[in-house]
């Protein structure tokens, strides 16, 4: 028992818990391990399918399924939303978020930050969140760093990649620090992105969701939910379409959960989605809203020495220093991204790369040499999502306006960089690849074209969807955790923060779900 | 210096809404087109799975010239991982890509005169070369789309990594995604 895949569920079935919760990512697990630990029987929902490295990460005395297979093609199928090519409604920007089990987790960096301090203090300010404050949070943040294994990344993380980013920051005179890392026994493969085949990075699939299952939490795979369903307005049930994993159609059968609460933690993107089907109340109008997913910028440069870029970890030394935005007289400036070194297997930075023919193979030829620099940028303007009569959800995401202006400047940046380092020839990934020669050249990235099909902005951090804040009319749940309109529907993902968050986010949805959690647990379940 | 456009926004819907016009344009272009095989170089015969045979045969010939002089085989094999990825996905994403091929191919009747599949090879990439900067956001969304596709299956075949430098990964491979 543990995990239950949908090839094992053989017709229609039921099961009773004291909370269902849907979602294995971050959010979805950290809450399931919380409750199990605390004695309460949990029953985890996910869409996606099991796979593993290696080393079965429930028992790791026993082999993995080798699943976990470093291939960017199967990866991509087996791991991502949309076999990783969800794109936004005008096709700018590709949609990156997880579907197996472990969540979006099972593909990130391990990039481990606490959410800022400012943030946190903006969002008391402005949004009313109580009980989120830095000091509220720290001893959350330090047991989850503990659990994780976190750590400053240490020189043995530094490929050329990152090698030549810090050389690019320190000669620009710019703050720069060692990514905190949650790692354990890196071997330095570098296929972080496509799941960890050595259990090496800490994501759910090998930390809380092993410890949630240890507890007594079950975990059913290949469990698309469909619906939440309320009674006497409490939600109490889930309604999960079982899939056939080879391709990804419902099999007919269905697995009904009844529990005493729900915890909705299906993603950043999937969350408020799975709201709008359920036909669940949204008095206020804000489901689906204020979407945030940081958007990219990106740039490669050729440099004389070794990069190789898809080994060792993908970020070892990040810049904080443009993560705020900047305003000059009341208009921005500059800023507001989190500007790191790149990486990216070959497949995708064929994607990528601009050219076609001859030029596109030379540009590939010389992969080795290649460095690249990604900023997320802090979204200034948001999005909203749509859920079309066939139920199929589509996100509106505006790179007009303050976030184009955003774009361009991260764009300047991350070339910025790379010409500080030294790089022979430094373009941006536009589909113009447009040349960046020298600092002079910087200006011409305030007139490329950001329309369809000239460049992409991947967007790896989606949340807002279902934000917190005390104010029903403002707000979707409260601040604690609970839907404003419906008693027993907890959401402990992305969706609640008010804003987009600057840092990557993980650490700060682990620490908002266990806020909850245990939340939950105090008041009984609610 | 590339100038930066002044253009509106385009909504999937827009998109779709011109591909059909587009579509339209250039059925009545199909109609008068001189009759010829859909047969794709290098795999005769054999049958795509979410491609009509004219889109697929447009694909196999935007592979062998996206990414660098492939002979007829090797960009079929490309256009049939595409053509397999495809159909695990809804059918939203084979119209999109449908429409984008046949775009790109009687786009090609108007400003050459010959369908791109039936054009030379040098042609071909000069086409897609002025698609990938046009102003007409249509026109770079198709080239931008097909591309991804092309270059990401191109460049997960084995046989493609040693001409890039690249090991490959440390651990066998599984069993295929659609199987696992």
């Amino acid at each position: 028992m543990g995990i239950i895949e949908g090839n094992e569920l053989h017709g229609d079935h039921t099961e009773t818990a004291d909370v269902v919760v849907i979602g294995s990512g971050i959010g979805g697990a950290t809450a399931a391990m919380v409750l199990a630990e605390a004695g309460k029987r949990v029953i985890v929902l996910e869409q996606g399918g099991y796979y593993t490295g290696l080393v079965d990460p429930i028992d790791p005395s026993r082999p993995g399924r080798g699943t976990l297979d470093q291939r960017e093609d199967d990866m991509f199928a087996r791991i991502d939303g949309e076999r990783g090519l969800a794109t936004s409604t005008d096709g700018r920007v590709p949609l990156s978020f997880g579907r197996c089990v472990g969540g979006a987790s099972v593909h990130y960096w391990a990039d481990s930050y606490r959410a800022p301090a400012d943030r946190l203090a903006q969002w008391e300010r402005e949004h009313g969140l109580e009980g989120f404050g830095s000091d509220d949070l720290a001893p959350y943040f330090a047991r989850y760093e503990a659990d994780l294994g976190v750590h400053p990344a240490p020189d043995e993380y530094f490929n050329g990649c990152n090698r030549v980013f810090r050389r690019g920051v320190e000669a620009l005179g710019w703050q720069g620090d060692r990514v905190p890392q949650a790692r354990r026994g890196c071997v330095k493969s570098g296929y972080c992105m496509q799941g960890c085949a050595y259990n090496a990075k800490q994501s759910m699939l090998v930390t809380y969701l092993p410890r949630a299952i240890r507890a007594g939490a079950m975990v059913f795979a290949d469990c698309r939910v469909e619906a939440i369903a309320l009674a006497g307005g409490r939600a109490c049930v889930a309604r999960a379409a079982v899939l056939n994993r080879d391709t990804g159609e419902p099999t007919g059968r269905v697995l009904h959960v009844k529990a005493g609460a729900v915890v909705l933690a299906a993603g950043g993107y999937g969350s408020a989605a799975l709201w709008v089907r359920s036909g669940l109340p949204n008095t206020a109008g804000m489901v689906g809203r204020n979407l945030t997913c940081n958007p990219c910028a990106m740039a490669f440069g050729y440099f004389a020495e070794d990069i190789v870029m898809w080994r060792n970890i993908p970020a070892a030394f990040g810049c904080l220093h443009w993560r705020l935005r900047r305003y000059e007289g009341g208009r921005y400036r500059e800023g507001g991204y989190l500007l790191m070194p790149n990486q990216l297997g070959p497949a995708t930075l064929a994607a990528l790369l601009p050219g076609a023919g001859a030029d596109h193979r030379d540009r590939m030829a010389r992969m080795a040499n290649l460095a690249g620099t990604i900023a997320w940028i802090d979204d200034a303007d948001t999005g909203r999502l749509a859920v079309g009569s066939a139920g199929r959800a589509q996100y509106r995401v505006p790179i007009e306006g303050a976030n184009e202006a955003v774009l361009r400047d991260a764009f300047e940046k991350c070339a910025h960089v790379l010409l500080a380092a030294g790089a022979t020839e430094v373009f941006l990934a536009d589909t113009a690849g447009t040349r960046i020669r020298d600092e002079r050249d910087l200006g011409r990235i305030h007139r490329i074209s950001f329309g369809p099909g000239a460049v992409s902005f991947p967007a790896p951090h989606p949340g807002g969807m279902l934000r917190m804040g005390p104010d029903r009319r403002s707000s979707v749940v409260s601040c604690s955790g609970e839907a404003h309109e419906i008693p027993g529907l907890y959401v402990t993902d992305p969706s609640l923060f008010p804003t987009a968050l600057s840092v990557d986010p993980s650490e700060t949805i682990a620490a908002f779900s266990m806020v909850i959690a245990d939340g939950m647990l105090a008041r009984g379940l609610g | 210096m590339v100038e930066r456009e002044a253009e509106p926004a385009m909504t999937r819907r827009t998109f779709l809404r011109r591909g059909a016009a587009t579509a339209v344009v250039f059925g009545a272009l199909r109609t008068t087109a001189a009759a010829r095989s859909d047969e794709v170089d290098g795999e005769p015969g054999s049958a795509p799975q979410a491609l009509s045979r004219r889109a697929f045969k447009v694909l196999a010939a935007v592979a062998a010239v996206l990414v660098g002089d492939l002979d007829a085989a090797a960009a079929a094999r490309v256009a049939r991982r595409i053509d397999a990825e495809l159909t695990c996905h809804g059918d939203w994403l084979r119209r999109d890509v449908t429409d984008a091929l046949l775009l790109i191919e009687y786009l090609a009747v108007v400003t050459r005169g010959r369908a791109f599949s039936r054009l030379a090879a040098e042609d071909r990439r000069t086409r897609l070369l002025a698609m990938s900067t046009s102003r007409f956001a249509l026109s770079r969304a198709a080239f931008q789309g097909i591309k991804v596709l092309v270059c990401f299956f191109y460049y997960t075949c084995d046989e493609t990594w040693p001409q890039i430098g690249y090991d490959g990964p440390w651990v066998a491979r599984a069993k295929p995604a659609s199987v696992a």
